[in-house]
């Protein structure tokens, strides 16, 4: 082989590449007779790029694709469904006679807010689209809550106090602070005293006026410019700093009986803030500063375009 | 309690996920194929299967889903016909480079090229435009081949080695 004979061995050019090689090594190569090929052929293929890609437009072809896909799966025979509702009587049968001791559970729907005042008088502002729940019968040896959706705490000084949630659990003594938990995302903000959450084996403790969100695997940090008293959806807004619109879409319809469909990049970065009692104010405030322009069908479809 | 791979149903959410990897994947495809009709296709056909399964697919897992599902499509393809090389790669706004009389200029240099990485065995052409288009390092295309990084490194010295060879034997 032709290559064996000219390299010492079968990664040389890989190292190259890399910036790898030694001095020596470097030094030999370059005088070498086809080292002018090998470099033309590398700077050449680094001036390339790989084709257009028009994604709006795959994104729209894809979309009608999966309405047609839909349709087909809509035509099952009754029987199927009826064998569906057979498994799942047995299955709720199953649970009722070997359901355990009840939660009290707490579910808002769109737009709904609701207040919760737990046995030790610690209180829970539960946002919209959130579900919490908690056990008041083993709630004196263990102050343990569940989370999925956002709420903001405000805890009586006393025993330890767990909130746990799908993506991490945050632990108190005693303080104020806000919990978001959506999917896979969790963000954590502490109001006052401390705070320390953990996912995955890692730790971190957070002061007052620190928040902290999972990205890449850890924890990230960041301070607020200024401490409210409160989370601001508390008070009727919802603020976002730096936040990917596909988050801030998201978040819109929770508050808001809508659907939403965006004409554009969901991953550009957005700040700012939009009341949740006026949808009018809502989609101006957001698409104002993202360039974007908004369209509103049959009463609850808005359609954000990139203009 | 909610199920958090419910997200990927959600609209924005698939929505972001096919701006974030539809492209990485349909390049992919169009590096193993040389075929960027079949390469888009396949891709679509990608997502779709991801959003029949959106229910049991979780957020974090998504990107893998569609990578392998885009390669299991794509083997299957392979089976059933030979799929025709073709490379037409866009080129980057540069002025032309000008080295010695022994070297080709631009546009020849550039079909000689694309003639070239047709020629180059599929496994070695995919790491090396990966690397050199995608910019990928080789630890990220090991992790994505599922590879060791010597076995990357090996591909991509044997693809430099053989793309040298096809320019010179074609010049």
């Amino acid at each position: 082989m032709e290559e064996k004979k000219n390299f010492k061995d079968d990664t040389f050019l890989s190292r190259w590449l890399n910036g790898q090689l030694s001095e020596e090594e470097k030094t030999a190569f370059e005088s070498s007779e086809d080292f002018l090929q090998y470099q033309q052929i590398i700077r050449m293929t680094d001036e390339l790029e790989a084709p257009p890609y028009d994604l709006q437009k795959a994104y729209g072809a894809l979309k009608n694709k999966r309405s047609v896909v839909k349709e087909m799966k809509q035509k099952r025979s009754w029987l199927s469904y009826a064998a569906v509702a057979a498994g799942v009587l047995v299955v709720l049968t199953a649970f009722w006679y070997f359901r355990p001791a009840p939660d009290e559970q707490f579910i808002t729907q769109t737009g709904e807010q609701e207040s919760i005042q737990l046995p030790d008088d610690s209180k829970v502002q539960l946002n919209a689209a959130s579900q919490f729940s908690f056990n008041p019968k083993t709630w004196k040896r263990n102050k343990k809550v569940e989370l999925d959706g956002e709420a903001f705490f405000s805890v009586t000084k006393g025993q330890k106090f767990v909130v746990q949630t799908s993506n991490g659990q945050v632990s108190v003594l005693g303080t104020e602070f806000n919990v978001w938990n959506r999917g896979s995302l969790m963000e954590v903000t502490c109001y006052d005293g401390v705070v320390e959450i953990s996912r995955n084996d890692k730790d971190l403790t957070l002061n007052k006026g620190i928040s902290a969100h999972w990205q890449n695997g850890d924890w990230q940090t960041d301070t607020l410019s200024s401490i409210p008293a409160t989370a601001s959806w508390t008070q009727g807004t919802v603020h976002f700093k730096a936040t990917p619109l596909s988050r801030v879409l998201q978040e819109l319809k929770h508050h808001y009986s809508i659907k939403i469909t965006l004409v554009g990049n969901p991953q550009r970065s957005y700040t700012g803030g939009f009341p949740i009692d006026d949808l009018e104010a809502a989609l101006v405030n957001i698409s104002e500063p993202m360039e974007l322009s908004y369209q509103i069908l049959n009463g609850n479809e808005v359609i954000f375009r990139e203009q | 309690m909610q199920n958090q791979t419910d997200q990927v149903c959600d609209e924005t959410i698939y929505q972001q996920l096919f701006y974030e990897y539809a492209p990485r994947i349909r390049n992919f495809l169009y590096y193993k194929s040389g075929d960027l009709q079949l390469s888009e296709d396949l891709t679509q056909e990608a997502y779709l299967r991801l959003w029949k399964h959106c229910n049991t697919v979780s957020y974090s897992k998504a990107r893998s889903f569609l990578f392998t599902v885009a390669n299991n499509l794509f083997l299957d393809v392979v089976k059933h016909k030979k799929v025709v090389q073709q490379f037409q790669l866009g080129q980057k706004p540069k002025e032309q480079i000008h080295g010695p009389d022994t070297l080709l200029e631009g546009a020849e240099m550039k079909s000689l090229l694309e003639k070239a990485l047709m020629d180059l065995p599929e496994k070695q052409r995919l790491v090396f435009l990966l690397n050199r288009i995608e910019k990928m390092t080789y630890k990220e295309i090991a992790e994505l081949l599922d590879l060791s990084v010597k076995a990357v490194e090996k591909r991509m010295h044997k693809a430099l080695v053989g793309l040298r060879a096809i320019v010179a034997e074609k010049k």
